[in-house]
């Protein structure tokens, strides 16, 4: 399933806003109220008392202010999403979708770092008002949500407002995990960390991307001098205060000789981190800028993901492969793949159909047509 | 560099008396260097000392009354090597002593190291 | 290789700065060619002696492979960064906290009698006469108060001998009552009884599937060999042996027992028939252990038997054997090897009590002897019945633990035995992964530090590690093995 998240899907059927707004999808008239926004699939009428309207069907005789057909790329929406629409362009934006289990909050896209491979790219630009929205956005969502996701841009750039977050967060949807990705720059000095570790929350992980064992590797990955230090500095600071935090690595050209020293720095040095994830390339972004330098077909560095996957399992931390279907991966490492590709953005090819390993598998990113590995292959039992 | 009696000045090492005699430079070899180097081969002989004179010091490696010329002389050259790492030691000692002081105290400054009074 | 959009900056931009500054570090010559480097937190490199020149002289080139090992191990750091300092700092302290945690181990000697003769024994006799030999209630008691005291999480009471079995009655009764006690502290609590399996029976099996009690009992080899080693008076010990080890195993689960063997001259030309009796037995551990300088063993000059020469060229041959086993996919681990590479490999270190800097005297284990006096090693026990009580800490009619911990004698052995202030030792590149000995040195040498030059324990202690480091250096083969070990 791809999903289309943001677009100018709306067309205003009379007066609207002149100002964005959030709310929250409903397709119950019990629910109306200034958050809420209806959404009409049938020819039924038009409740009042919503904040707006969207209309898959046929345009009513007077619609509401804040009445819009909806294109019918966004069809996915449905009750419990909550969406930002901007009137002026006609756009909207789900920024939460209530039946997915991969929600990402993305809080700025300022950052710090200019990562080689960065799939969203970095853009340096005042978007403050990312994190008022997201703030109205959170108590609307369900506090039955799983987990979510906070991303950027570097979300620590945030310093106390992504405090502010995270506490909403803990209050409003107090069972809800919470997955940060961030460089860890910001939580080198200062008080960040134990602002972070203050809050309490009861299901926090900070996922803090590490590239290699000495500075000079990790610095040019991320294109920032200095940024390995700040980095581990962060780490040693987050764990001193008792924040979870889990390593990424994403495996490139540029990155996979490094493989073993990296885990073998990892299972001396950072011990106590509660995870390790190793990641295949998402073929976005810097990625696709970069497509020819960076590109290596996973099976020419199995041999490095199998020798750190060892070293950092025999360690007894927490080891896990992302983003590679099973097929080019040796069996031996199959326990460790996680299906971890976003709903929105996953897909699988011709050969998956028929394929033995295909409920367990972790298929591909929608990108992945770009460039392919000679591994893929549909697999058969016995 | 190296003993005026060493193989590789072209001098042979005599074993006289069961002693082989040599004269070290302390520009090559501090003492510190040498009475640690000495006391790792006590094992295959006792080494003597003189006292230092100028840059020179005597040291008269005395091996047990059962010892071949051969092993005598093996023991000599090993010594050397020996003397070589030792110095190697010290300098590097010295130059790495103070930032093995700052990480520790910077290790130890938080460090309870009794958690409870038993 | 295609380079990176003009945008970006290619690798040269973030190399380090020409000049570099030494971490500190100890090598030592590991053959004609090579040496070994260590950090002082135990991490090592393998070099050349041109190589180990450069490094020290600041002249290795920055860009380099070899730069580049350093670095990442901690035994340079360069202006652009101090990471290493503030991760060393961590390790420092991740190496040092455990000793914090003070004493985990706690041997009970419950009785010295024993139906057993073996040669080589330490300590034990062959007598009816109970009240000699066997520990008082009270003192049981009183050991156990003492225990408890001890502020580490994790508690593993051994019970030992002579034969334990023959005093099953007060086994039992520290079993309840350090259960009793466990109820509120609630401890790790663990509890080991060293047997020759002899005297088990269905009593002492229920009681031990429904306290978790594991058996480490002494299997020697082949039955010729074994029963050689351990006469047993009327019997046939190898039998009792294999034949308690299966019925321990049927009533307990597989891996609550374990063997331990014991080094005899007669041992020395039949490594491969050990280690094959172990694997036909099932086992996944075995201990190739030297004979200790001390009992019987010195008695009987049964010691005078093989020099250390003898006993490392029955371990390599062992070891590779072991390699060997492995490499036909049944899975067995050498144990002093496993100790020594888990010094290398692992952050924490081992916790193999005898091999601990500061020494494991005390603050890793407390023996408490059949007539009430407090050993702070098993070792130190024994040397006490030679007549050398020494490492002695008092009665357990008058002790408490803080005032064991804190006593005079005890601090001044584990100070003055500090690997790091004692001479040759304070710059062996192998001291991060070696330990302190007083009690071996004591017993030798008559001096608990000991003149290493000519200490069979520094012998012993270089040439396995001298090997280890070669096998993981030069056979990719036995380095898979052995990595699996850690």
């Amino acid at each position: 399933m791809l999903l289309k998240l943001s677009g100018r899907g709306l067309r205003a059927l009379g007066e609207v806003s002149s100002r964005p707004f959030i709310g929250r999808i409903s397709t119950d008239v019990a629910q109306r109220g200034p958050n809420e926004i209806w959404l009409a699939r049938g020819g039924a009428g038009v409740p009042d008392g919503f904040r707006a309207y969207l209309l898959a069907g046929p345009r009513p005789v007077m619609p509401p202010r804040d009445s819009y057909a909806l294109g019918p790329e966004f069809s996915y929406l449905s009750d419990g999403d909550v969406i930002r629409i901007e009137p002026d362009r006609g756009a909207v934006h789900a920024i939460y979708r209530r039946n997915s289990r991969t929600n990402s909050l993305l809080v700025t896209e300022r950052c710090n770092n200019y990562c080689v491979m960065c799939s969203q790219p970095p853009k340096d630009r005042d978007d403050s008002w990312i994190i008022d929205d997201l703030l109205q956005a959170i108590p609307l969502m369900s506090p039955d949500t799983g987990e979510i996701g906070i991303t950027g841009g570097e979300p620590s750039l945030l310093g106390p407002r992504l405090i502010e977050l995270v506490r909403c967060l803990g209050q409003c949807l107090p069972a809800t995990a919470v997955h940060i990705l961030s460089n860890g720059r910001g939580f080198a000095t200062g008080d960040l960390a134990k602002a972070l570790a203050q809050l309490h929350h009861p299901d926090l992980m900070l996922g803090i991307p590490l590239y290699a064992d000495v500075p000079e590797h990790h610095d040019y990955v991320v294109q920032a001098r200095g940024a390995f230090d700040e980095t581990i500095r962060g780490i040693l600071n987050l764990k001193r205060h008792g924040v979870r935090v889990e390593l990424r690595f994403v495996m490139h050209a540029e990155t996979y000789e490094g493989l073993p020293a990296f885990a073998r720095f990892v299972a001396r040095n950072l011990l106590f981190v509660d995870h390790v994830a190793l990641m295949g390339l998402e073929l976005m972004g810097f990625a696709r800028t970069n497509l020819d330098a960076l590109w290596i077909d996973p099976l020419d560095y199995q041999r490095e993901l199998r020798e750190a996957v060892e070293t950092l399992h025999r360690a007894r931390l927490r080891v896990s492969i992302y983003n590679t279907p099973l097929c080019v991966l040796t069996p031996d490492l199959h326990p460790f793949a996680r299906a971890s590709i976003s709903d929105w953005k996953n897909a699988y090819m011709d050969e998956c159909d028929g394929c033995a390993l295909r409920t367990q598998c972790g298929g591909f990113f929608a990108s992945s047509t770009l460039r392919r590995s000679r591994g893929i292959a549909r697999v058969r039992l016995g | 560099m190296g003993p005026r009696a060493a193989g590789e000045s072209g001098h042979e090492l005599a074993l006289v008396d069961n002693a082989i005699d040599l004269e070290l430079d302390l520009r090559c070899y501090r003492l510190s260097a040498i009475k640690k180097a000495a006391y790792r081969f006590a094992d295959r002989f006792t080494a003597v000392l003189g006292s230092p004179a100028q840059d020179r010091i005597a040291i008269s490696l005395r091996f047990k009354s059962t010892v071949t010329e051969v092993a005598a002389r093996e023991a000599t050259r090993m010594f050397f090597q020996e003397l070589l790492d030792q110095e190697l030691r010290e300098q590097i000692a010295a130059e790495t002593d103070p930032i093995r002081t700052l990480i520790l105290a910077h290790a130890f400054s938080n460090l309870d190291l009794i958690k409870r009074e038993p | 290789m295609t380079g990176l959009h003009a945008r970006f900056r290619d690798r040269t931009a973030f190399a380090p700065r020409a000049d570099y500054r030494l971490l500190p570090f100890r090598f030592i010559r590991l053959d004609d060619q090579r040496y070994v480097v260590t950090s002082d937190v135990g991490e090592h490199v393998v070099v050349s002696r041109d190589q180990l020149i450069a490094f020290a002289r600041h002249e290795l080139p920055v860009t380099g492979a070899l730069y580049r090992e350093l670095k990442a191990k901690h035994l340079v750091f360069d202006d652009d960064s101090r990471a290493a300092l503030d991760l060393l700092a961590v390790k420092y302290r991740t190496r040092v906290a455990p000793v914090a945690n003070l004493t985990g181990l706690h041997i009970f000697v419950v009785t010295l009698r024993c139906d057993h003769s073996c040669h080589y024994c330490q300590v034990s006799r062959q007598t009816e006469d109970k009240t000699r030999f066997d520990m008082a209630r009270d003192h049981a008691d009183k050991a156990l108060a003492l225990v408890f005291e001890s502020p580490n999480p994790a508690i593993k009471i051994e019970f030992q001998g002579g034969e334990p079995l023959l005093n099953f009655g007060l086994v039992k009764h520290v079993v309840q009552e350090a259960e009793r006690r466990n109820a509120v502290q609630r401890r790790d609590l663990q509890f080991v009884i060293a047997s020759n399996l002899t005297h088990l029976d269905d009593e002492i099996l229920n009681f031990a599937r429904e306290h978790d009690i594991y058996f480490s009992t002494s299997l020697d080899g082949p039955e010729d060999l074994h029963n050689a080693n351990r006469p047993l008076r009327g019997g046939n010990s190898y039998r009792a042996a294999v034949d308690g080890i299966a019925r321990a195993r049927a009533a307990l689960g597989h891996e609550f027992v374990s063997a331990l063997m014991t080094t005899t001259p007669a041992s020395l030309p039949r490594v491969e028939d050990i280690i094959d009796e172990y694997v036909r037995l099932g086992f996944t551990s075995i201990f190739l252990r030297s004979l200790s300088p001390y009992g019987f063993a010195i008695r009987t000059r049964l010691i005078r038997g093989y020099d250390i020469a003898d006993w490392l060229g029955f371990y390599q041959r062992g070891l590779a054997h072991i390699l060997a086993v492995n490499r036909r996919g049944v899975q067995l681990r050498e144990e002093l090897t496993a100790i020594a590479l888990q010094k290398m490999f692992a952050p924490l270190g081992s916790s193999y009590v005898d091999l601990q800097s500061p020494a494991g005297i005390a603050i890793g284990a407390l023996v408490y002897n059949y007539n009430g006096k407090i050993y702070g090693s098993d070792e130190g026990r024994m040397l006490a019945e030679m007549g050398d009580d020494s490492f002695c800490l008092g009665s357990l009619d008058d002790r408490t633990f803080a005032s064991v911990m804190t006593d005079d004698a005890l601090q001044q052995i584990l100070e003055d035995s500090l690997p790091e202030s004692a001479p040759m030792c304070a710059d062996c590149g192998f001291l991060p992964w070696c330990g302190a000995d007083p009690t071996f040195h004591r017993a030798t040498q008559n001096d608990i530090v000991g003149h290493k030059a000519f200490s069979a324990f520094c012998a012993k202690q270089m040439a396995v590690l001298r090997h280890l480091v070669t096998l993981l250096e030069d056979d990719p083969d036995a380095r898979r093995v052995l990595m699996s070990w850690v």
